[in-house]
């Protein structure tokens, strides 16, 4: 009867451990006092969806679904904050002085991260944005953009987002001034005339003004501009073979 | 009565009558509307697209058209068929469980024409099918010289070419604007009376006055006979595209054999 209530105890005891192994970690644990940020992150997963895409709208990055928004917030929000630790043996979310490697940043939500020492290899944080844009920058890698966005990540080095919002600004209006003026371009603008890419993107980069490719769509759409990443140039025999229109349309 | 466009660029949508795929929608580039559906609603040897090949038969109820080029127009086809990956379409919502895909589309539509580079293209909406006819939604409007039309449309041969010769004998005239000779480049109003002539930029940056950030005008009051003409309008008529700004409606005998064939 005694050894059945032993059993019985014995049972009841490591159930109780298998249910709750934390109570007996956390105990352990005491000593090392927890990270403490230095701003507290602010409660994301309590957050609406439109408070979440504008939060993530600071940084550049499109609306996504809402649990990954809470998690790129997150992300970013460790990147961009430092850590208060006493020990140095916890549990890597200290950002590191050196800069990020560009493996966190994947691709199919490329960060904007102005405060970031570093950004991320030319064009991938301000360009890649998803799978639109990246087609286009496949299209018009030619060295006219990737080198005109890494000169101007080393530029963005200490610039304040306002700081590089009015830079911006004088870009584009550098880029207005330039299509006005040019009889020949402004004549085709003006006549729907689609322009071929990366033309414009060469010339633009003769003229000496340099804007990454992602902006200079957004501008071109903005004045209703059609442009097209299919050369022309090429024989129109080739062009036709290889069905026209999946050549023409990119967006 | 069928309105007869030159230089015709438009993208449809085609609505499935099959009662076993009823409602499905297809959206697509033509040049020629009324040969496309023929060819959809033929199969795929006639050149209709695979995905509407024996699915048939669908009715063609919806198009935009008045794209300046086939590349605006194709972008505008990608975008509406794929509005979750267009970079301007980044706001609108995914369909939802209570919205037929014909209302769904529609709801993509609206938002493609508020948003740039759409916006600001002379462009046309037209209900071909009058029966399957749905509104904008409040605060989906299109901009205001987006019309919205009613009835068939067909896509006419340029007639004669006249606008391209730029050189050709042309008593000497001045723009109208700045007073200078004008030779190439010339812009000339489309209303029969007016005899406006002007450089292409100069009249670009009268009708600009009021949108100096922007490059390309929408609209402005031809400075000759003070009437509101569209831009894309004015280039259509430099093109030599003259039938349809006159507003022809087609009477002519050669082609009513098609009106018959497209009830």
């Amino acid at each position: 009867m005694s050894s059945w209530g032993n059993s019985l105890l014995f049972l009841l005891q490591s159930l109780f451990i298998l249910l709750f192994p934390a109570s007996t970690v956390t105990s352990h644990r005491k000593g090392n006092p927890p990270l403490e940020p230095i701003t507290p992150m602010p409660a994301f997963s309590d957050m609406e969806t439109p408070e979440l895409k504008n939060q993530l709208n600071k940084f550049g990055v499109r609306p996504l679904p809402k649990r990954q928004m809470v998690s790129k917030l997150r992300e970013i929000h460790h990147y961009t904050h430092q850590l208060l630790s006493s020990d140095s043996e916890s549990k890597g979310l200290v950002l590191s002085p050196d800069p990020p490697k560009a493996a966190a940043f994947k691709e199919p939500t490329g960060i904007m991260l102005k405060t970031c020492p570093k950004a991320p290899p030319a064009g991938q944080g301000e360009d890649g944005q998803r799978d639109g844009d990246e087609e286009v920058l496949s299209a018009s890698q030619s060295s006219t953009t990737s080198s005109a966005a890494a000169s101007e990540d080393s530029n963005s080095d200490g610039l304040t987002p306002s700081q590089a919002v009015s830079r911006d600004a004088a870009k584009l209006q550098a880029v207005r001034n330039f299509l006005q003026s040019d009889s020949e371009l402004y004549g085709q603008i003006l006549q729907y005339q689609p322009l071929v890419l990366a033309h414009l993107q060469a010339r633009l980069k003769a003229a000496g003004i340099r804007l990454g490719a992602a902006k200079l769509l957004d501008f071109l759409d903005s004045q209703c501009i059609t442009f097209t990443t299919a050369n022309r140039t090429k024989p129109i025999m080739k062009l036709k073979k290889k069905k026209k229109k999946k050549k023409t349309e990119l967006e | 009565m069928v309105v007869e466009v030159e230089n015709f660029f438009g993208v449809y949508m085609l609505y499935c009558t099959n009662p076993k795929f009823k409602g499905r929608i297809y959206i697509g580039f033509t040049v020629n509307p009324e040969r496309r559906v023929g060819q959809h609603n033929a199969g795929r040897r006639h050149g209709g697209a695979k995905r509407t090949s024996g699915r048939g038969p669908w009715e063609m109820i919806f198009i935009v058209h008045g794209f300046p080029s086939d590349i605006a127009a194709l972008r505008f086809e990608w975008a509406w068929q794929h509005p979750h990956s267009s970079r301007r379409l980044s706001h609108v919502a995914r369909r939802t469980r209570r919205e037929s895909s014909l209302q769904f589309h529609w709801r993509v539509v609206s938002h493609m024409l508020q948003v740039a580079p759409w916006n600001r293209m002379p462009l046309t909406t037209r209900w071909l099918r009058q029966e399957y006819r749905l509104d904008f939604a409040p605060g989906l409007q299109p901009p205001l010289h987006i019309p919205v039309t009613f009835g068939s449309v067909r896509a006419r041969k340029q007639q004669d070419p006249r606008g391209q010769g730029e050189g050709e004998e042309r008593p000497l005239e001045r723009c109208l604007l700045c007073e200078g000779v004008v030779q190439v480049s010339r812009l000339s109003c489309f209303h029969p009376s007016c005899t406006m002539v002007a450089h292409l930029t100069c009249l670009a940056k009268h009708f600009l006055k009021l949108e100096a950030a922007q490059l390309l005008p929408v609209e402005g009051e031809c400075p000759g006979c003070h009437s509101s003409v569209l831009w894309g309008n004015l280039i259509r008529h430099k093109k030599g595209c003259y039938g349809d700004l006159e507003e022809i409606a087609s009477t002519s005998p050669q082609t009513h054999w098609t009106d018959e064939l497209q009830v």
